[in-house]
C-alpha cells in the first residue's frame, strides 16, 4: 500500500512526513564524477547488500512518462530523473524503505508515511541503514560524519521533512512570518502560494537544515516539536475563522465540481483540493476520507492520469477530461 | 504582474524558499512554473525532494550553485594556497579545488581529506564550528567507542597516580594496553 492510501497522526494537518539518509561507498568517487563502468560496479554493489528483499528498477531503461510517474508519486527525486548516468531505485513493500542509487549520492535511502510520523519513518530507515552497513564499507569521517556529494549533508546525512496542508494561516497571510521564524530556527521552509486564498494547495514543505553537530534524534525531536505547534496553532486558526456562509458556499461548490464537473484542470484541481480538505477537517464535507483526496494528489497528475488510463498520448484537454472522470470515480 | 521568465503571460503562481536564511522568490506563470520544475530549477511544493542545488545560468534561478560558489570562496582568495591548491587534485577522483569550488560539491570522499584545509572553512559557513554527533558506521562505532574508552581509561590512571594509588594504577595500565592491542 502506498502513503497515502493509509490513516495517520494529525492528517487534518500534516499530509505526509519523510526522512532520507544519504550514504556513499569509500573508494569511489560520487555519481557526477563515476564513470560507466565504476557507476556499474557501484549499483551492483548496492544490489547485493540490500539483496532479494529490495526490488531493483533500472530507471535508464523506462519512458520518460515512466518516469515522470516515478516523480508525480513521489518515489525518486527530479535529480534522480535528471540523472545521465547509470541509476535506479531499489523497493520493498515489506520495509516501506526505497534507495535511489547514484543520485547525486552513491544512495538515498527514504521512508513517506502517512501524517506526521517522522520517527516512525526514521527506525524503518535506520533498520534499512544497518543492513547497508553491514555489507558495504560506508564514507564516514570521525569529525565530518558521513560524507556526502553536497557538503551540507555532511554529518548525519539525514534530511527529514513534514508536509503540511495550512489554509488558515495562508488565509489569515501568517505563512511570512511563520517562514521567517523557522528560518532563525534552522529549518527550511518551501511552498507555494497563489492570489486566491486557497490556489496552489495550500501545502507547505518544513525541513531540517543542519546536518553536522547535531544527533539524528535531536533534528527529529526538535522539527517534531515545532510541527506540534503549527499543528496546534493552524487548528485554532481554523476554529476563529469558524463556518461561515462563504467558506461554507466555497467549499461544497469545491464537492459539486468534483462529483459533476465534465472537465478539471490541474490548477483548478488544486484549488478545489484544498477548498474540500479544509471541508472534511472542518466537518463541512461528509463521506470523503483524506486518504481518498490526498490519493488525487498523485493520481490526477498527468503522468498517472495518463498511465493509469492507459492513455500515453493524451493532450492537455483530454487530461482535463481524464482528470474529471478519475476525481468521480474515486470520490464516489 | 507579468510572469519575470517569459515576460508575456500573467504571472499566477510565486515560489518561495527559504534556505538557511537565503530566500528566494519567482512570479511566473503556471506553464514557466511547471517548466522549471521539470527542469528541476525549482522544486515542486508537492514533493519532499530537496531543490537540486545546480548552478543555473540562464538568469533566472538564483543556483544554489552560485551561493556555496560564494561560500567555497575563490581559489586565488585562499591565503597560501596559490600553488598548493592551483595544481593539485584529488588522488581518487581527480577533481582540483576549483572544480569543487565551481560544483560547490566535492568530487568524491577523499576529496574532504585532500582538501580539508581548504574546505574546513566552507563546512564551518554551513554548519558552524561543530564535529558529527549521531550514528556512524559499525566499524567505525566500535573504533569511537575504543577511542571515548580510552580517554576515560588514561582520565583515571592520571588520577590514580596522583593519589599515588599505585596498585589501581598498574591495573589501569594493563586494561590500557590490552584495549590498545585489541586494535
Amino acid at each position: 500500500m502506498k502513503w497515502y492510501e493509509m490513516q495517520g497522526k494529525d492528517k487534518d494537518v500534516v499530509i505526509s512526513s519523510r526522512v532520507r539518509l544519504a550514504r556513499n561507498i569509500d573508494g569511489y568517487p560520487f555519481p557526477s564524477r563515476l564513470d560507466e563502468k565504476s557507476a556499474q560496479e557501484v549499483i551492483s554493489k548496492v544490489r547485493a547488500a540490500f539483496g532479494d528483499a529490495y526490488t531493483y528498477t533500472d530507471l535508464t531503461a523506462l519512458t520518460p512518462l515512466e518516469i515522470r510517474g516515478y516523480v508525480e508519486r513521489q518515489e525518486i527525486s527530479q535529480d534522480l530523473a535528471n540523472a545521465k548516468g547509470p541509476h535506479g531505485l531499489l523497493t520493498s513493500d515489506k520495509s516501506g524503505v526505497s534507495v535511489m542509487v547514484c543520485e547525486e549520492d552513491h544512495m538515498r535511502l527514504q521512508c513517506v508515511m502517512s501524517g506526521l510520523a517522522l520517527k516512525e519513518a526514521y527506525e524503518l530507515v535506520a533498520e534499512a541503514d544497518d543492513v547497508a552497513d553491514s555489507a558495504l564499507d560506508i564514507a564516514f569521517d570521525e569529525k565530518l560524519g558521513y560524507l556526502t556529494h553536497c557538503p551540507t549533508n555532511l554529518g548525519t546525512g539525514m534530511r527529514a521533512s513534514v508536509m503540511m496542508f495550512l489554509p488558515a494561516m495562508t488565509m489569515s497571510r501568517q505563512i511570512q512570518s511563520l517562514s521567517a521564524q523557522l528560518q532563525k530556527l534552522g529549518l527550511t521552509v518551501r511552498g507555494m502560494y497563489g492570489e486566491g486564498s486557497s490556489a496552489e494547495g495550500c501545502i507547505y514543505q518544513i525541513s531540517n537544515q543542519i546536518t553536522l553537530g547535531i544527533t539524528e534524534e535531536e533534528t527529529l525531536d526538535k522539527l517534531s516539536k515545532i510541527i506540534d505547534q503549527i499543528v496546534v496553532s493552524e487548528r485554532q486558526l481554523r476554529e476563529s475563522v469558524g463556518k461561515n456562509d462563504e467558506l461554507c458556499d466555497r467549499i461544497a461548490r469545491a464537492e459539486g465540481v468534483f462529483r459533476y464537473a465534465k472537465m478539471i484542470s490541474s490548477s483548478e484541481f488544486m484549488k478545489l483540493y484544498a477548498d474540500l480538505r479544509l471541508g472534511i477537517s472542518t466537518d463541512i464535507t461528509q463521506g470523503i476520507s483524506f486518504e481518498k483526496l490526498d490519493s488525487l494528489l498523485v493520481r490526477v497528475m498527468p503522468a498517472n492520469l495518463m498511465l493509469e488510463s492507459e492513455q500515453l498520448s493524451a493532450d492537455e484537454k483530454q487530461r482535463d477530461k481524464l482528470r474529471a472522470e478519475k476525481i468521480r470515480s474515486i470520490i464516489g | 504582474m507579468l510572469c519575470q521568465r517569459c515576460k508575456k503571460k500573467e504571472a499566477n503562481v510565486f515560489y518561495r524558499e527559504s534556505i538557511n536564511g537565503k530566500e528566494t522568490n519567482y512570479s511566473l506563470c503556471s506553464d514557466c512554473a511547471r517548466e522549471m520544475e521539470e527542469k528541476g530549477e525549482i522544486k515542486s511544493h508537492l514533493s519532499h525532494f530537496e531543490s537540486s542545488h545546480q548552478p543555473q545560468s540562464n538568469g533566472y534561478t538564483i543556483g544554489l550553485g552560485d551561493l556555496f560558489g560564494s561560500l567555497f570562496g575563490a581559489v586565488s582568495a585562499v591565503p597560501g594556497a596559490r600553488e598548493s591548491t592551483l595544481g593539485k587534485r584529488c588522488s581518487l577522483c581527480g577533481a582540483s579545488y576549483a572544480d569543487i569550488s565551481r560544483a560547490g560539491k566535492a568530487g568524491c570522499p577523499k576529496c574532504y581529506s585532500e582538501f580539508s584545509g581548504e574546505l574546513s572553512g566552507t563546512v564551518n559557513r554551513i554548519h558552524g564550528n561543530t564535529a558529527h554527533r549521531g550514528r556512524a558506521p559499525k566499524a567505525w562505532k566500535e573504533k569511537l567507542d575504543r577511542t571515548a574508552l580510552l580517554e576515560s581509561l588514561k582520565k583515571e590512571l592520571s588520577e590514580a597516580i596522583k593519589k599515588e594509588e599505585f596498585e589501581k594504577a598498574a591495573e589501569l595500565r594493563d586494561k590500557i594496553r590490552a584495549v590498545e592491542s585489541s586494535n
